[in-house]
C-alpha cells in the first residue's frame, strides 16, 4: 500500500493542486451565518472560542484577586466585609482552576495537537462543539449567581461540613458543585478527545517516540484527566445529594465522614495541579527547541519525567490533609513520594537548560517568558519541597506562605510557559506578528509585579497570617507587606495589560506572520496561519522527530478523497497508515445537547424532576446526535 | 523539482475492528472514566465502612438478594448474545447480528425490571445513614450505567431494522458489545460487595 | 511581628530549625539553577553571534552525550539533596509529637467563631471552662485533646507548635511543651464561614505558680454582684436572653451555646480576638454585637441604654 515513487512537479500536477485545494475547501467550508455561528465543529474555531472564553474568565478572575487584594491592603479594612469577600476568594479559586487553567491548557491542546501530529481535525469534532459550550454554561452560571450577590462563599475546595446542607442553606453551594460538574464533564470530552486524536490520527511515520514534546504533555496530561476528574465529580455530586435529597455521605452524625470529602478533593485536587502544569511543560519545551535552534537534549528522559508526574501526582494527595492528623506512617510515604516529584520536573529544568546551553539562542518574547517560568517555578518548586516535610508543612499550612506558593508553581509554572505560548503561537492562530518590543516590555512588567505580589506572603505565612481572612488587627503587623502585595498586583495587572494591548494591536495592524516566522521544527508550521479549515492540503508523513528541519515537503500523503471530510487513521504506536474515516459535518446536536445537559443540571438545584426531565431531554439529544447520516459508505449486501 | 515520497492510501479500508478504530477508544476512554468511578464509590464503601461499629448498619433483607442475584444472572446471561453479536458483525453477517441484538436489548430491559426490583426491596433508604447513601449510590451508578446501554441498544435496534445499515455501522455494533461488557463488569463488584457482605456475614 | 521563626516551644524550634536546613537549601539549588541559565544564555547567544541562528537538526553524538551524562549527574545531585531532606525531614517530624510526662491535660472545642476551653481537674468539680484565652505553664507539656462543634476549624500558635485542624466526629490531638513565658498569637487556620477572620486565641505562657494561680481562681464560682448596678445587672443577666446561651457559674445561668462567661473580666479580649476587653468595648459589643463582627452567632441583645449599663457592670465584676 505504501510505494515511493519519484515524480516531477509539472504544469498538470499543479493544476491537480489547484483543483484538490478547491475541493477541500468546498468539503471542509465553514459554516456560514448567524445559524453557522451555533453548528461549527472545526477544530481551530472551536479552540479559539475556548481559548478567548478562558481569557475572559481569567480576567474576571484577576478582577476578583484585585478587590480581594485592596481589601487587605491595609488592616481593619471595611472595603468589601466577609460575604462579599469569602464569594471572592471561592469564584476567584473555582475561576482559575476550573474556568481558566484547565480549560486554557485544553484549548491550546485542541488547536495544536491535530496541527502538530500532521492531522485535519480531532477525531470527535462533535463532542469537542459539545465540550466548549458545557463548559462555558458552567462558566456563565457560576457567574449569574456572583452578579446576583449569590455566589459560592465556602472556598474553591468546599470542605463539609461547612459546605453541607446544615451550615450552608440556600443554593450557593449548589451552584457551585454544579458548575464543577459541567466543567469536569467539558475537561474530560476534551481529554478523551486529545487522547484519541494523538494516538490515532497522527501522520504516517510519526511513531510515539517523534512526537512533539507538547503533544506528549497534552496525551499524559490527558490521562491525568480521566484519572482524576472522576473523583471530584464523584464528590460535587455526593455532595449535591447530601445538600438536595438528604444522603449522609459526609454526616459524621450517622457514619459519614468529613474526612471522605477531603480523600476524594484532594485526589483529585492534586493532580489537578499537574493536568494544569504538564501542557506548560510542553510549551516550554516547544519554545525552548525553536530558539535553541536545535533538537532537546534528552527527549526520552523528559517523556519519561512527563509520565513519572503523571503517576507520582495521584500519590501525594494526602500532603493537604497534613494537619487533619492521619497517622504517622502514611505520612512519611506522602512525604517521600512529595519530596521525590521534584525529581521529574528537576530533569526537564536540566534538560532545557542543557540545550540552551547547546544551543544558538534566538532571544525572541517566548523565550523570555521561559527565562521568567525557569525562576519562578524553582522557587515555587523548592517552596513545594517545604510543604511536603510534614513538620514545615504543619506550619505554613493554610497561610499566605502555601497562597505564594501555589501561585509561583501556577502562575509562573503554568501562565509564564502560557503567556510565552501565546506569543509564540501567535502567529500560527492569527497570521499576524506580536510586537516584539511590547512583548519584552510586557514580561518584565508580569515579571516584577508577580514577584512584588506574591514574594511578601512566604514572609506573611510564617509571620502568622491565616489564608482567607478578609481582614486583620493592626497590632498583628502585617500591614506593610500585605500592601506591598496590593502595589504589585497593580504592577502585575500593568503587565498584562501591555501584553492584552500587544495583542490587540497586532490584530489590527500586526505584521503578516507567514507560515513560518521562527523557522520552527515542528509540523503546524508547515501550514498556512491560520491555518485553512482543512489545515493539509495533503497530508504529510515524517520521518523525525523535527519534521521541519529535517524536510518535510519530502512525503507526502495521496489518495485521500478531497470531497469528503476523510482523515488518516494510523496505528497507535507506529503510526502506520491504518484506514480512511470519514468525519461527520458540522451540526447544531452539540450545543443543544450541552443546552439540555445545562437545563437537567441547573433544574436539579431547585427540583428532583430534573431527573426525569434530564432522561428525556438525554434520549432526544442522543438519537439526534447519532442520526444516521446519508450513506456514503458501502452498505452490507443483505438490506431489507 | 526534488522527489517526493508519496504514501498511497487510496487502498485503505473504510473501517476496522477493535483499537483499530477510533470510537473503541473513545468508548474504552469512557469505560475508563465510569470504572475509576464505580472503584472510587467502591473506596468510599469501605472507608465508611470501617468507620462504623456495625456493618451493614440495615442488613439487606433476603429479597434484596433474590432481587441482586435475578439482576446478575440475567446480566451475565445478556453476555452470551453480545458475544455472539460480536462475532457476527466480524463477519457482517447482518441477520444474526439483528436476531442477537434483539436478544440482547430484551435481556438489558430485563435486567432494568429487576433493578427497580432491587431498589424496592432494599429495606433502607437513601436517607437513614451513611450506608444508606452509599448502598443507593452504587446502585444509582450502576443503573445509570444500565439505562444509558438501554438506550444504546434501542436505538440500535431500530437502527439495524431500518437500515440502511452501512459496513462501518459493524463497528459501532461492536464498539457497543463492548460497552455492554463494561456494564456488565461493572456490575459484578457492585453485587459481590452490596450483598456478598449481606450473604457471608 | 511574631511567627512560625521565633519559636517558644520544644516543637516549635524544632520545626523552625528544620525550616532553616530547608530554606539554605534550597537557596542553594535555586542560586545554582539560576547561574546555569544565566550562563547557558550566555553561551547560547555567544554561539549564535559567532555561528548564525540555522537549526541543528542533528547535533553531534558525542558532545550530545556530554549533556546527557551533565543532566544526569544534575539530576543525580538532586536526589542526593532530596533524600538528605526527607531525612532531615523525619527526624524533625520525631520531635513534634515528642511529651515528658506528666502532660497537663487540656481540651479545646472550637465552635463558629471562638474557641472553648477545659481543663479537666483531679474531681469533676474542678473542671474549668473558660473560653477564647488559652493558658499554658512553661517548661510542662500540655496535651491539647482537640474537637468541633460545627464545622472544621484549625488550631494555629505559630511561636508554639504547627497546626492541628479539629474535625467533626474525629478527636484530634496536640502536644505542646512551651519554653518562654509570653503572650503569642492563636488563630483558626481552617476556613470556618463568615468569620473565619474574627477567630483568635491569644495564648498566655506563665509560670508554673502564675498558671496554677490562674487556674486557681478560674476554678472558682463568679463572685457575687457587689453594687447595685452589678445586681441590676446579674438580674437581667440571669432572667433575660443572655441566660439561654451563657454560662456564669454559681447562677441560674448554665447554657452552653455561647462562651462561658464566669470570669470573663479576666480576659484581654472579647469575642475571639475582635476587641480588647474593656467596658466601653463590652458595651458597644453587646449593644450591636453584628456590627463589630458580622454573621457572629451573638444576636442584638436589645437591651435598653439604662439595661445595658447595668449587664456591663455586672460582666465587669466577673474577675
Amino acid at each position: 500500500m505504501t510505494s515511493t515513487v519519484a515524480t516531477e512537479s509539472t504544469p498538470d500536477s499543479r493544476s491537480e493542486d489547484a483543483r484538490l485545494e478547491r475541493e477541500l475547501t468546498d468539503t471542509w467550508r465553514l459554516c456560514r451565518g448567524f445559524a453557522g455561528w451555533f453548528c461549527e465543529t472545526n477544530h481551530t474555531v472551536i479552540a479559539r472560542r475556548m481559548l478567548v472564553t478562558a481569557f475572559v474568565f481569567f480576567a474576571l478572575g484577576g478582577v476578583e484577586a484585585l478587590l480581594m487584594r485592596l481589601e487587605l491592603a491595609r488592616p481593619d479594612n471595611h472595603f468589601i466585609g466577609p460575604d462579599r469577600y469569602d464569594q471572592l476568594f471561592t469564584v476567584h479559586g473555582s475561576t482559575m482552576m476550573f474556568l481558566f487553567a484547565v480549560p486554557v491548557m485544553q484549548a491550546m491542546g485542541i488547536y495544536l495537537v491535530p496541527l502538530m501530529v500532521g492531522a485535519r481535525t480531532v477525531a470527535f469534532p462533535r463532542l469537542n462543539a459539545y465540550a466548549y459550550y458545557t463548559y462555558l454554561i458552567g462558566g456563565v452560571f457560576l457567574y449569574v449567581s456572583l452578579f446576583t450577590d449569590t455566589g459560592p462563599d465556602t472556598g474553591w475546595f468546599s470542605y463539609v461540613p461547612l459546605s453541607g446542607p446544615q451550615f450552608s442553606p440556600g443554593k450557593r453551594v449548589d451552584v457551585w458543585s454544579q458548575v464543577v460538574t459541567f466543567t469536569e464533564l467539558s475537561a474530560l470530552s476534551t481529554a478523551a478527545n486529545l487522547i484519541v486524536t494523538t494516538l490515532k490520527l497522527r501522520a504516517p511515520g510519526m511513531a510515539l517516540n517523534r512526537m512533539p514534546l507538547f503533544v506528549w504533555a497534552e496525551l499524559v496530561t490527558s490521562f491525568m484527566v480521566i484519572f482524576a476528574m472522576p473523583a471530584v465529580m464523584l464528590a460535587t455530586m455526593c455532595l449535591a445529594l447530601d445538600r438536595l435529597v438528604g444522603t449522609h455521605f459526609f454526616n459524621s452524625a450517622v457514619g459519614g465522614d468529613p474526612l471522605l470529602w477531603q480523600h476524594l478533593f484532594w485526589f483529585f485536587g492534586h493532580p489537578e495541579v499537574y493536568i494544569i502544569f504538564l501542557p506548560a511543560l510542553g510549551m516550554v519545551s516547544s519554545i525552548v527547541v525553536t530558539f535553541s535552534r536545535r533538537p532537546v537534549v534528552g527527549y526520552l528522559p523528559m517523556v519519561l519525567s512527563l509520565v513519572a508526574t503523571a503517576f507520582l501526582g495521584f500519590g501525594l494527595w494526602v500532603h493537604h490533609m497534613f494537619a487533619t492528623g492521619l497517622a504517622e506512617l502514611g505520612q512519611g510515604f506522602f512525604t517521600a513520594a512529595s519530596i521525590m516529584i521534584a525529581i521529574p520536573s528537576g530533569v526537564q529544568i536540566f534538560c532545557w537548560i542543557a540545550t540552551l546551553w547547546s544551543g544558538r539562542l534566538v532571544l525572541a518574547t517566548p523565550l523570555w517568558f521561559v527565562f521568567g517560568f525557569v525562576a519562578i517555578f524553582v522557587v515555587g518548586g523548592l517552596s513545594g519541597v517545604m510543604v511536603a516535610s510534614v513538620p514545615i508543612d504543619l506550619q505554613v499550612h493554610d497561610t499566605f506562605f502555601v497562597v505564594a506558593h501555589l501561585h509561583y508553581v501556577l502562575i509562573g509554572g503554568a501562565v509564564f510557559p502560557l503567556l510565552g505560548g501565546i506569543h509564540y503561537w501567535f502567529p500560527k492562530l492569527t497570521g499576524r506578528m506580536l510586537d516584539e518590543r511590547l512583548g519584552k516590555a510586557g514580561f518584565v512588567l508580569t515579571f516584577t509585579g508577580f514577584n512584588l505580589t506574591f514574594f511578601p506572603m512566604h514572609l506573611l505565612g510564617l509571620h502568622g497570617m491565616p489564608r482567607r481572612i478578609y481582614t486583620y488587627r493592626a497590632a498583628t503587623g502585617f500591614g506593610p507587606l500585605n500592601l506591598l502585595a496590593t502595589v504589585g498586583a497593580f504592577v502585575l495587572l500593568a503587565g498584562l495589560l501591555v501584553v492584552l494591548t500587544n495583542v490587540v494591536r497586532a490584530l489590527l495592524s500586526g505584521r503578516d506572520a507567514g507560515p513560518d516566522p521562527w523557522q520552527s521544527d515542528t509540523l503546524e508550521w508547515s501550514v498556512a496561519s491560520p491555518p485553512a479549515p482543512y489545515v493539509y492540503e495533503h497530508l504529510p508523513c515524517v520521518a523525525g522527530r523535527y519534521p521541519l528541519w529535517e524536510g518535510i515537503r519530502d512525503c507526502v500523503v495521496e489518495g485521500m478523497d478531497p470531497r469528503q471530510r476523510q482523515v488518516l487513521v494510523t496505528a497507535a504506536l507506529d503510526a502506520a497508515p491504518d484506514h480512511v474515516y470519514v468525519l461527520p459535518g458540522p451540526s447544531i446536536w452539540p450545543l443543544l445537547s450541552a443546552v439540555a445537559t445545562g437545563v437537567t443540571f441547573i433544574t436539579m438545584i431547585f427540583t428532583p424532576w430534573a431527573v426525569p426531565l434530564g432522561l428525556a431531554l438525554g434520549t432526544v439529544c442522543l438519537v439526534g446526535w447519532f442520526w444516521p447520516r446519508p450513506p456514503h459508505e458501502p452498505l452490507l449486501a443483505e438490506q431489507p | 523539482m526534488s522527489e517526493r515520497r508519496r504514501v498511497t492510501v487510496r487502498e485503505l479500508p473504510s473501517y476496522a475492528f477493535g483499537p483499530r478504530d477510533p470510537m473503541w477508544w473513545g468508548v474504552a476512554l469512557l469505560m475508563c472514566i465510569e470504572g475509576t468511578t464505580i472503584a472510587l464509590l467502591l473506596l468510599m464503601y469501605f472507608y465508611t465502612r470501617q468507620r462504623v461499629d456495625v456493618w451493614p448498619t440495615t442488613a439487606p433483607a433476603r429479597d434484596s438478594l433474590y432481587a441482586g442475584a435475578a439482576t446478575t444472572a440475567v446480566l451475565l446471561a445478556s453476555i452470551v448474545p453480545t458475544h455472539l453479536m460480536n462475532g457476527a458483525a466480524y463477519r457482517g453477517d447482518l441477520a444474526r447480528i439483528r436476531r442477537f441484538m434483539v436478544l440482547m436489548t430484551a435481556l438489558s430491559l430485563a435486567a432494568l425490571g429487576t433493578r427497580i426490583w432491587e431498589f424496592r426491596a432494599l429495606p433502607f433508604r437513601w436517607d437513614t445513614d451513611a450506608y444508606g447513601s452509599v448502598v443507593w449510590g452504587l446502585l444509582t451508578l450502576q443503573t445509570t450505567h444500565l439505562g444509558l446501554g438501554v438506550i444504546e441498544n434501542l436505538m440500535f435496534v431500530v437502527l439495524l431494522y431500518r437500515g440502511p445499515v452501512e459496513k462501518k455501522h459493524l463497528v459501532d455494533v461492536e464498539v457497543n458489545g463492548m460497552y455492554w461488557y463494561f456494564v456488565v463488569g461493572g456490575w459484578l463488584p457492585i453485587a459481590a460487595t452490596i450483598y456478598g457482605e449481606a450473604l457471608f456475614r | 511581628m511574631t511567627g512560625a521563626l521565633d519559636p517558644a516551644s520544644t516543637q516549635a524550634l524544632a520545626i523552625s530549625i528544620l525550616w532553616w536546613v530547608f530554606f539554605w537549601t534550597g537557596l542553594f539549588v535555586f542560586a545554582a539553577v539560576l547561574v546555569a541559565l544565566v550562563v547557558a544564555c550566555v553561551r547560547g547567544r555567544r554561539r549564535a553571534r559567532r555561528e548564525g541562528s540555522a537549526a541543528e537538526a542533528v547535533p553531534e553524538r558525542s558532545l550530545e552525550q556530554r549533556r546527557e551524562r551533565a543532566v544526569l549527574a544534575a539530576t543525580v545531585l538532586s536526589v542526593v539533596i532530596l533524600i538528605g531532606l526527607l531525612v532531615a525531614s523525619i527526624v524533625g517530624g520525631r520531635y513534634i509529637y515528642g511529651n515528658p510526662s506528666p502532660p497537663l491535660p487540656v481540651k479545646v472545642i472550637a465552635h463558629q467563631w471562638w474557641w472553648e476551653i477545659q481543663y479537666p481537674g483531679p474531681r469533676s468539680s474542678d473542671l474549668v471552662v473558660t473560653a477564647n484565652e488559652l493558658h499554658l505553664p512553661a517548661g510542662r507539656t500540655a496535651e491539647l485533646e482537640l474537637q468541633a462543634a460545627d464545622v472544621i476549624h484549625s488550631l494555629w500558635i505559630p511561636n508554639l507548635q504547627g497546626k492541628r485542624d479539629l474535625i467533626p466526629g474525629h478527636t484530634t490531638r496536640l502536644s505542646i511543651l512551651p519554653e518562654r513565658v509570653g503572650r503569642y498569637d492563636g488563630h483558626c487556620a481552617e476556613f470556618c464561614g463568615l468569620e473565619h477572620a474574627r477567630m483568635e486565641l491569644p495564648v498566655f505562657v506563665e509560670s508554673p505558680e502564675r498558671f496554677s494561680a490562674w487556674l486557681t481562681a478560674q476554678r472558682r464560682p463568679a463572685p457575687a454582684p457587689s453594687t447595685p448596678e452589678a445586681e441590676r445587672g446579674a438580674r437581667i443577666f440571669t432572667k433575660g436572653p443572655c441566660a439561654m446561651c451563657h454560662t456564669v457559674t454559681g447562677t441560674d445561668a448554665a447554657a452552653s451555646v455561647g462562651p462561658d462567661l464566669t470570669h470573663v473580666a479576666s480576659r484581654a479580649w472579647l469575642a475571639a480576638g475582635a476587641l480588647p476587653n474593656s467596658p466601653r468595648n463590652l458595651r458597644a459589643w453587646l449593644s450591636d454585637p453584628q456590627r463589630l463582627k458580622p454573621g457572629s452567632q451573638m444576636p442584638p441583645t436589645g437591651l435598653s441604654e439604662s439595661e445595658l449599663d447595668d449587664v456591663v457592670h455586672y460582666l465587669g465584676s466577673l474577675r
